[in-house]
């Protein structure tokens, strides 16, 4: 199974982020080789349908679950047709959401806002 | 010749303006290319002769030939079409309507689906053409209904007048583009003098001669006033503040037709306006 997680790098090393398409990067974990690996977000600087272009990166990736706090309409969309599953984070430690996750101690995320969209 | 209402800011009585020198020039077009809050309409009553739909590009795919050669996917810098198992899926509130994709389609798997986005209404009042646009709830951009009304009456000799959106977005921009004449409607206070200072700068970047009626008058310092006269933009005509010119409006009756005194006000701008729009045609013929 290959886990995603939008990340932050601050001062005390890397955490999960608050947002899915404006994130910097990705962490993807695979709980078979138990190897994880950080891809930048090339959707992060884009003026618009971040959220869409995140999501395809994703799922270009093969991901089978999504850890994140929000996620908006569009991503979820592309993510359920991808069938990949989304899940909300308890705290912000990445690898132990990782271990919550792999003994099916977190929620699905449910409540997928309508985006931030800006107008123009 | 064809007459562009601007402010700005919302609320200094572009409409007021616009509607009311129309209802005092018989023969006359009124265009309202406020599409997010056409009101025009509400004043004229117009009885509406066709009403058009207005549509846009839509990317519509062809499963049966779409190869998932992704072209259209990466193509899109809106990012309006994505791809999971092979198939695209299109976002259309995300979807710019540019139809780049149906050209870098090398298998012609997209086809224009055609969305609609709004209407124009079209209908006549008292010898007067009433075009009006609305944009539908959640459309991002009306600009292709200011369009399809500019190509509508870019060829008329009658007087028309343009009643533009607030504002000096890309649909202020494209409601100005046929006009020979821009008239700024003024409020005298900070905020608005600031957005006249927005929307005047995007009337010089257009080319366009201008002039401005300073409406909502009153005792106290006018900052937009003095903004005119700082940038020698000649002034048209001054509505002093009236509680009974607002009251008229509010009920959506056109002042102008309701009172004598306001249809000798309106017609005295407007004479003003011919003459000054006049001279500026015979300086810059171009034009």
């Amino acid at each position: 199974m290959k886990i995603a997680l939008p990340i932050l790098n601050t001062n005390n090393g890397q955490s999960i982020g608050p947002s899915f398409g404006r994130t910097s990067h990705f962490m993807i974990y695979d709980t078979l080789t138990k190897q994880s690996n950080v891809i930048e977000n090339t959707a992060m600087e884009l003026q618009g349908g971040a959220g869409i272009r995140a999501a395809q990166i994703i799922i270009d990736l093969q991901v089978n679950v999504l850890i994140c706090p929000q996620c908006g309409e569009n991503a979820e969309v592309l993510l359920k047709k991808a069938n990949v599953s989304i899940y909300r984070n308890n705290g912000t430690d990445i690898f132990e959401n990782i271990n919550l996750l792999i003994q099916n101690k977190l929620n699905s995320l449910d409540d997928i806002h309508p985006g931030f969209h800006h107008s123009r | 010749m064809k007459i562009a209402v601007l402010s700005g800011k919302g609320g200094t009585g572009k409409t007021l303006c616009a509607v009311n020198l129309t209802a005092v020039s018989p023969g006359s077009i009124y265009v309202d290319c406020d599409i997010e809050e056409p009101d025009g309409h509400l004043f004229f009553k117009p009885k509406t002769i066709q009403s058009e739909k207005v549509t846009v590009f839509f990317p519509k795919i062809n499963a049966l030939l779409c190869n998932g050669c992704r072209k259209c996917v990466d193509f899109c810098r809106f990012n309006a079409l994505a791809m999971v198992h092979n198939c695209i899926t299109v976002f259309p509130e995300v979807c710019h309507a540019c139809g780049g994709c149906a050209i870098i389609c090398p298998v012609l798997a997209i086809s224009d689906g055609k969305l609609e986005i709004g209407v124009i209404d079209d209908g006549t009042v008292s010898a007067i053409r009433i075009i009006s646009g609305t944009l539908n709830p959640g459309r991002e951009s009306g600009v292709p209904i200011i369009n399809k009304m500019a190509k509508m009456i870019e060829n008329t000799q009658d007087l028309v007048f343009i009643d533009c959106p607030p504002g000096s977005s890309c649909a202020t921009v494209e409601s100005i583009r046929i006009a020979d004449f821009c008239i700024l409607v003024t409020e005298p206070t900070r905020f608005g003098a600031h957005d006249l200072e927005m929307v005047h700068e995007l009337i010089i970047s257009e080319n366009k001669p201008c002039a401005a009626i300073l409406n909502k008058i009153d005792s106290s310092d006018d900052p937009s006033e003095t903004y005119c006269i700082e940038k020698g933009i000649p002034i048209m005509g001054k509505i002093p503040y009236d509680p009974e010119l607002g009251r008229i409006n509010s009920e959506g009756l056109v002042a102008a037709w309701e009172k004598e005194s306001y249809k000798i006000q309106f017609a005295k701008i407007l004479s003003r306006i011919i003459e000054e729009a006049s001279h500026e045609t015979v300086a810059n013929p171009k034009r």
